[in-house]
């Protein structure tokens, strides 16, 4: 266990301010200001083309940002080489050295020149990343010997070989399959408690992000939607952007209009609570699939036809089409519907409903 | 705040300077193999062009007499005899490398393994000195029954030929030379486009109800166009320019017959050092050649799934 | 029944084409073997029952072998130069930004199609102003500059595919971008390298034009043009002649044997995958 040694003493917080990137004209990623704990697992979670691996690789120092700063503890790394930097990356395709066994691979780095260990803590360090990774016994094959999940592994042993102060990690698990990929999803939380490292993690999968992280850093077109804890993203989010990308399915959102007191819109009325007001003309709410029940009565707040049901066991995801929406809500399979029928809903509990501004999409 | 404020005005001309780096960086490692190609290659093309427009003879230039070179070339009817004769080469070699290209490539296709070996073995002329090949089919072709070739006449009960010296036959006897030494290079981009088409195609063709010779007209063929019409540019480059033969097997005779523009430009600028008409006949030959290229890029490019 | 048929008349098509390509060679070698007063024998002999080392020993008695030698030279340090500048021009084409790039890539390619020889007398009279003409440096200077273009088409395309992950990752392991190329990149690029160099040395030995107008004294001579002038003296000495054409053949044949695979992948990627 003393070989490969807990990153906490050697983990360090990140800092982003201010940071931009433009290629030419076009505008990458802007507006970035992102504080990282020490010891915390952080993830930067966006659909593709989000700005999310711009970010990364700002930090890894593959890309130059076109403005602001980035610092790894209290040193300012912003121009400074990726060699300099002291942190460790894993790549989505992993980036094995293809000419190299799987011990060279993860002896790289404490083979280069301007840090180069003694070979036999080299050996040391290699040997018990394998044990820990379950990678002894082939450490003499080749990357194009093995299987995915085994490369996947090869990488993160390089990483943890270096110690190093940030461990940055570009959608590491979406070229394995799903049964792998939770498995994988464990065990990189397990080594992140295990080492104590500052982890920097890139997914488009929110499901990934919500199971592994302390932080959720949620990007859209470049710009950071909102931070928080995976808990604080789900139940409060800031804005209808990040309600509908968290969650499977995401949040039902109903645009409608206040009307003394009440919220009014095809196929749904329902009261404003006195603690939101009324902010503004045009509002949407925004209730979690789970947070809906049925309501049999005849003045349901919310009535719609049954699109689907899919049947999942305990319960079932039921479609419905409210107005011009698609609503998805978790039933009871106790409930007797069937596609093409009317049915009436409500909120299961008012306090978890959620309000926008429909103009701006911000939270009221 | 106030420091932040500071190092950021510092980090950003550090990331100005960065980005400038980066592509002083990257010019730097490309001029040298830049300069070298462009004066090898692009900055002769200007001074023979320039030359073209002088009177330059044995090395010594007479000074600037406009586009008489030029003048001189176009009246002189053994330039346009050579013209002639460099079409003749050039479609003559053409017509039968490539169809004996497509056949091999399909041969070598078929046969797997034994058609890589086969291919080799098709290569190995490609792989000689041009002038070697001309050494050496020289001798096979000499004229005596002792001979290769006179041995085969001399087994018709006919005399030895010398086909080299013939004015009929000294032509077809390059081409097939010319074809012999560098077939196999087309049907090496041949085998290559064979390759990417899909075997599936076949066996759907086969449920269709289309037999061998059709499958042949409606899928080889329209698939393997932008190969063939890549096969044919080179070969039609490399058969247009071919002088390294001809030097060696006839010298442009007998009696002028195998004289190709290629074969008079070599004669007129490194044998009578006429080298203002030489360069003129240059320029020409380089300006049939710019044509073709961009005959066939243009070809190409129209061509649906093309892959230039 | 009826593929029997074909099969056999697709062998014998092989077999009547593999005589036909390498017959010539064979005869030719063959004949080197003979001595002279058997050369013409009626009816010929392709296996020689009486042979004879005697013209390679003519070969060299008349200093062909300093050409050869020359020969050797010059591909190599044309090889050596081409790769170096083509791997470096290569690679930055491939990951740098370069200003006015895409005329850079024009300039490759058009001098990759516009053949040497037309530009070969202007060249002439270039070395001759210069003093380049009938020199050492000529005629390797003359050579890197055709395979150039080549070389570094083969690189670019190959580094293209390399994805930049992977020196990437080396930079990050704590390597200089110099560093991670040379560990990690160029391992990977044997195959283009030898494609270059190949083709390079083919290019280099194969040539007549160049070297019979770029140098003159029989010191500097290449193996093409010594075997020419041979012929010019001993027109009818074939054994020695084509003694002269085996030398000439084994070095870029058996070259191009060892490397057939990646030559032949090298055009293949070059013209057909663009």
């Amino acid at each position: 266990m003393n070989a490969v040694p807990r990153n906490a003493s050697t983990a360090q917080s990140v800092r982003f301010i201010n940071v931009g990137k433009s290629y030419g004209n076009v505008r990458a990623v802007s507006g970035i200001n992102i504080t990282i704990a020490p010891g915390q697992f952080v993830t930067l979670l966006g659909p593709s083309g989000c700005g999310k691996s711009t970010t990364l690789n700002m930090i890894a120092g593959l890309e130059m940002p076109t403005e602001g700063q980035i610092l790894i503890g209290d040193r300012d790394v912003t121009t400074v080489k990726p060699a300099d930097r002291d942190i460790a990356m894993v790549f989505q395709s992993y980036a094995l050295y293809p000419h190299l066994t799987l011990y060279e691979n993860i002896a790289f780095p404490m083979r280069a020149r301007r840090r180069r260990s003694p070979e036999p803590e080299v050996d040391n360090k290699v040997r018990t990343a394998a044990r820990m990774l379950g990678l002894d016994g082939m450490l003499s094959r080749y990357p194009r010997e093995i299987s995915g999940g085994q490369r996947q592994r090869v990488a993160l042993g390089r990483a943890m070989v270096r110690t190093p102060t940030v461990y940055l990690l570009d959608e590491p698990l979406s070229n394995l399959d799903q049964q792998l990929r939770v498995q994988m999803r464990s065990e990189l939380k397990d080594l992140h408690q295990r080492l104590g490292a500052t982890m920097l993690y890139v997914t488009h999968d929110q499901s990934e992000a919500m199971t592994l992280s302390d932080l959720i850093v949620v990007m859209s077109a470049g710009r950071i939607e909102q931070v928080g804890t995976p808990r604080d993203l789900y139940d409060r989010p800031a804005n209808l952007f990040v309600a509908r990308f968290l969650g499977e399915p995401g949040m039902n959102i109903l645009n409608g209009e206040s009307k003394s007191g009440s919220l009014v819109g095809k196929g749904f009325s329902l009261p404003l609570p006195a603690t939101v007001g009324v902010p503004a003309e045009q509002l949407s709410i925004g209730i979690r699939p789970e947070n809906i029940e049925h309501d049999p009565s005849e003045n349901a707040p919310i009535k719609g036809i049954v699109r689907t049901v899919e049947f999942l066991g305990s319960r079932s995801l039921v479609r419905i089409d409210v107005g011009d929406a698609l609503v998805s809500a978790f039933l009871p399979a106790t409930v007797q519907l069937s596609a093409g029928g009317a049915v009436g809903l409500r909120p299961s509990d008012p306090a978890k409903v959620r309000f926008f501004d429909t103009q701006t999409g911000l939270s009221v | 705040m106030t420091t932040a404020v500071e190092i950021s005005v510092d980090s950003s001309r550090a990331l100005d300077s960065v980005a400038r780096k980066t592509r002083i960086v990257g010019s730097a490692l490309v001029g040298p193999a830049l300069i070298l190609v462009v004066a090898i290659n692009v900055l002769p093309a200007f001074y023979g062009f320039y030359l073209s427009l002088r009177q330059v003879f044995f090395f010594g230039d007479e000074g600037y007499v406009g586009l008489q070179n030029y003048v001189a070339l176009f009246r002189d009817p053994f330039a346009w005899q050579a013209m002639g004769r460099s079409l003749i080469f050039t479609f003559g070699s053409l017509v039968i490398a490539v169809p004996l290209a497509l056949v091999s490539a399909m041969g070598i296709r078929r046969l797997g393994k034994w058609g890589s070996i086969l291919l080799t073995v098709l290569l190995v002329p490609w792989a000689m000195s041009p002038i070697v090949v001309a050494l050496l089919w020289k001798w096979i072709l000499v004229p005596s029954p002792g001979g290769l070739v006179g041995a085969v006449f001399a087994a018709f009960g006919m005399p030895p030929q010398d086909l080299l010296t013939d004015p009929i036959l000294a032509m077809p006897t390059l081409i097939l030379i010319a074809v012999w030494r560098n077939f196999a290079f087309a049907a090496i981009i041949l085998t290559g486009g064979l390759g990417q088409i899909p075997r599936d195609l076949y066996k759907a063709a086969a449920m269709d109800g289309l037999g061998a010779w059709e499958a042949f007209r409606k899928i080889t063929l329209p698939l393997l166009a932008s190969s063939l019409l890549i096969v044919i540019s080179m070969l039609t480059i490399s058969y247009f320019n071919e002088v390294q033969t001809i030097i060696g097997l006839t010298g442009g005779g007998p009696i002028r017959q195998t004289t190709t523009l290629g074969y008079l430009l070599y004669h007129t600028g490194f044998v009578e050092l006429d080298q203002g008409r030489g360069n003129a006949i240059a320029i020409v030959m380089f300006m049939i050649n710019m044509l073709l290229i961009a005959l066939y890029i243009k070809i190409l490019g129209k061509q649906p799934g093309a892959a230039a | 029944m009826k593929t029997g048929t074909r099969n056999g008349l697709l062998l014998l098509g092989c077999l009547l084409a593999a005589l036909v390509a390498l017959g010539p060679i064979v005869w030719a070698f063959s004949t080197s073997l003979k001595p002279t007063n058997r050369i013409f024998q009626v009816p010929p002999e392709l296996i020689p029952s009486v042979s004879t080392l005697d013209h390679y020993a003519r070969l060299i008695s008349e200093g062909v072998h300093r050409a050869f030698l020359n020969s050797g030279l010059y591909a190599f340090l044309a090889v050596a130069v081409a790769l170096v500048l083509g791997t470096v021009a290569g690679y930055s084409l491939a990951r740098y930004p370069i200003p006015g790039k895409q005329l850079v890539l024009v300039l490759f390619v058009g001098a990759m199609a516009v053949p040497g020889f037309a530009v070969l007398l202007p060249t002439q009279l270039l070395f001759v102003n210069m003093g380049l003409y009938n020199t050492y440096v000529a005629l390797p200077l003359l050579y890197a500059g055709h395979i150039l273009p080549f070389a570094v088409w083969v690189t670019r395309s190959h580094f293209n595919t390399i994805p930049r992950e992977l020196e990437q990752a080396a930079q990050i392991d704590g390597y200089s971008r110099f560093e991670a190329v040379w560990k990690v990149v160029l391992p990977g690029a044997k195959p283009a390298l030898l494609a270059a160099a190949t083709f390079g040395f083919l290019h280099s030995w194969n040539d007549y034009v160049t070297a019979t107008t770029m140098v003159d004294t029989p010191g500097l001579r290449t193996l093409p043009v010594a075997l020419i002038f041979f012929q010019g003296f001993h027109g009818r000495d074939w054994g020695a002649l084509m003694a002269g054409v085996i030398i000439a053949t084994i070095p870029p044949v058996v070259m191009f044997l060892l490397f057939r695979k990646y030559l032949i992948g090298g055009f293949a990627d070059g013209s057909v995958k663009g």
